[in-house]
């Protein structure tokens, strides 16, 4: 670290310090599962079902529509939601008695959904993909809330006519945001036709405020399976370095599951701002949330940050 | 125009909605960036008549045109519909509201770094002039190379008739903003040259976007860009960047080997519109306008 770094992040660390604000109680223990899983070759989509009951999802009779992160495609990096996890998703919920299952996504740089799903490879992994999936940039739209003086904030109606939104996020780091999970996976869902390539507005409303309000919309019938086979650490959540974790992590409140993610990720999810933010969707304390099948601790790996985000990394022991 | 791709014109045509307009996909309601492509598309044709029929009574009162009549706010398309009531002649009121309305419609500047971020940072976390701010996607945000390459070529057309120095002026500050956010391969990517310290790769239907922008520039960024996007073009792609690519470098008078747009049921209808444009005898020619 040069001397502009370690200044710059003395100084990241003390206003985090100044700006954290003091857990609050929740209501009940949030259940989150975490699952071991070393590769995609493996039969994900029995380890997935498992998770999924075990962290209390229910999708019996549901129409569910999956939001996995497609960004951009590069062979060199793991930048997307794998294709073979979304299709094990989909089959462990419809073998859950899912009504109907949907892959929905609005990428926010490219603007070409259709061939870049075809390029991430979800033509090839999953099964009858071009009838389950849906432009979220280009479909119509209702007006669901406000984003304070830009204006209305308008949604995909394939989102509003689902039963059961599963964020499918890719565990990461993100240079703007700390960590991208399943709340900033939520920035997908915002269309493109109306906010662009990129989704501009969501910045200058705060990165962290936009996260928090898509994830107010949204977390009452959205909950989450995390793809952290192969994650991405540093310069996320499209530079970065693959990262292997080997690890899934599913559940059915939003915050209590980016916070488990944090945790494995080596961060401490009480620094994240978004995190802190949205302490009124959920608890990031560890002492509310009930951990499943393997503990976050034990699992843990320090993927690489930022130089400007090392002090969200999480104290040994 | 049906050209060499009658698939994607018998595809285009059977995507028209009753009121005239287009939806993104066969059966959607009407939007205007759909509905301006597939008019452009059918440039001299009744079907655009019936197009512009559905798009002219959407105009807001201040003058710009919203995305879909399910979401009434200015949009980036503006442009798209002042390009197409240029090339039909409608230099009437409804245009000259429009282009007064997207020539005061500049993009926020993004503020200079603090002079805590110069002790602290080698360069700034993005690397731009942002003296050159283009046009954004929604009011009062940053410029991105999409809508500004639109913004300048609908003022480009409207300049003959429209007249005075500030659209003048505006052009060349949107052309030098697309110049100036020419990533480091020559080509051009949503607007990021280069982010905390990393160089961005361009994209290639942003590539192609850059250049239709500057599609009466020459000069070395511009030959660069071109090889960038033969580049790109010899890389096969597909869809979208495809039907972008091969506009791009028929306006730049490029030689290179052409191949149709391959175009299916699912083919979203701004890129069946674009494979048709960008075909030998199709709409890119108006849509450079002047001299081609």
């Amino acid at each position: 670290m040069n001397r502009r770094e370690w200044m710059a992040c003395g100084l990241a660390a003390a206003g985090a310090a100044c700006a954290q604000r003091r857990p609050q109680p929740w209501p009940r223990k949030e259940p989150v599962f975490v699952l071991k899983a070393e590769s995609y070759e493996r039969e994900l989509a029995g380890e997935i079902r498992r998770a999924v009951e075990a962290a209390g999802i229910a999708v019996l009779g549901k129409k569910v529509l999956l939001k996995p992160n497609l960004v951009e495609f590069s062979r060199a990096t793991a930048i997307n939601t794998h294709p073979v996890f979304i299709a094990a998703v989909m089959e462990a919920l419809l073998s859950l008695g899912a009504a109907d299952v949907r892959i929905g996504e609005g990428p926010g740089h490219r603007r070409d959904t259709w061939t870049l799903a075809e390029e991430a490879g979800c033509f090839e992994a999953i099964p009858r993909f071009e009838d389950r999936f849906i432009d979220l940039n280009r479909d119509d739209v209702e007006r669901v809330g406000e984003l304070g003086e830009w204006g209305p904030l308008w949604a995909p109606r394939s989102l509003l006519a689902a039963d059961l939104i599963v964020s499918l996020p890719k565990l990461k780091t993100h240079h703007w945001a700390g960590a991208t999970l399943s709340m900033k996976n939520l920035f997908g869902t915002v269309p493109g036709s109306l906010y662009g390539w990129p989704k501009n507005v969501l910045h200058h409303y705060g990165i962290d405020a936009s996260i928090v309000k898509l994830a107010e919309i949204w977390a009452p019938k959205t909950v989450a399976i995390v793809d952290g086979i192969v994650g991405m650490e540093g310069n996320g959540p499209i530079q970065g370095k693959p990262r292997k974790a080997g690890v899934i992590v599913a559940g059915a409140n939003l915050p209590a599951v980016d916070a488990t993610c944090c945790r494995l990720m080596g961060i401490d999810p009480g620094r994240v701002n978004f995190l802190a933010m949205s302490q009124h969707l959920g608890p990031a304390d560890a002492a509310w949330i009930e951990q499943h099948g393997e503990r976050p601790e034990t699992l843990r790996q320090d993927f690489e940050l930022m130089p400007m985000w090392s002090f969200l990394r999480a104290p040994k022991g | 125009m049906g050209g060499r791709n009658p698939g994607a014109m018998d595809l285009l045509l059977a995507r028209q909605n009753a009121d005239g307009g287009f939806g993104f996909r066969a059966g959607q309601s009407s939007w205007l960036e759909p509905t301006a492509w597939a008019a452009l598309a059918l440039y001299g044709r009744p079907e655009m008549d019936r197009a512009m029929a559905w798009l002219g009574p959407m105009q807001l009162a201040g003058g710009a045109w919203p995305a879909s009549p399910n979401a009434q706010r200015e949009s980036w398309a503006t442009s798209l519909a002042i390009l197409l009531k240029c090339l039909r002649g409608e230099f009437d009121a409804s245009w000259r509201k429009a282009v007064g309305w997207l020539i005061s419609g500049e993009a926020r500047r993004i503020p200079d770094p603090s002079w805590l971020d110069r002790l602290l940072h080698k360069e700034d976390a993005v690397v731009q002039d942002r003296s050159l701010r283009g046009w954004p996607w929604t009011p009062g945000a940053a410029g991105w190379i999409e809508p500004t390459v639109h913004a300048v070529r609908a003022l480009d057309h409207s300049r003959p008739r429209y007249g005075g120095a500030a659209l003048a002026e505006k052009i060349e500050m949107g052309e030098r903003m697309i110049l100036d956010r020419q990533c480091r391969d020559g080509g051009w990517n949503y607007g990021n040259k280069r982010v905390l310290g990393e160089d961005l790769d361009s994209f290639p239907e942003c590539t192609a976007l850059g250049l239709i922008g500057l599609c009466r520039h020459r000069g070395p960024q511009v030959e660069r860009g071109i090889a960038c996007a033969l580049g790109h073009w010899s890389r096969a792609p597909r869809g979208l960047a495809q039907a972008l690519l091969r506009v791009a470098l028929r306006m730049h008078g490029v030689a290179f080997a052409d191949r149709p747009v391959e175009v299916s049921g699912r083919t979203d209808t701004t890129v069946l519109a674009l494979a048709l444009i960008g075909e030998p005898e199709g709409a890119w020619r108006q849509w450079k306008g002047g001299a081609a």
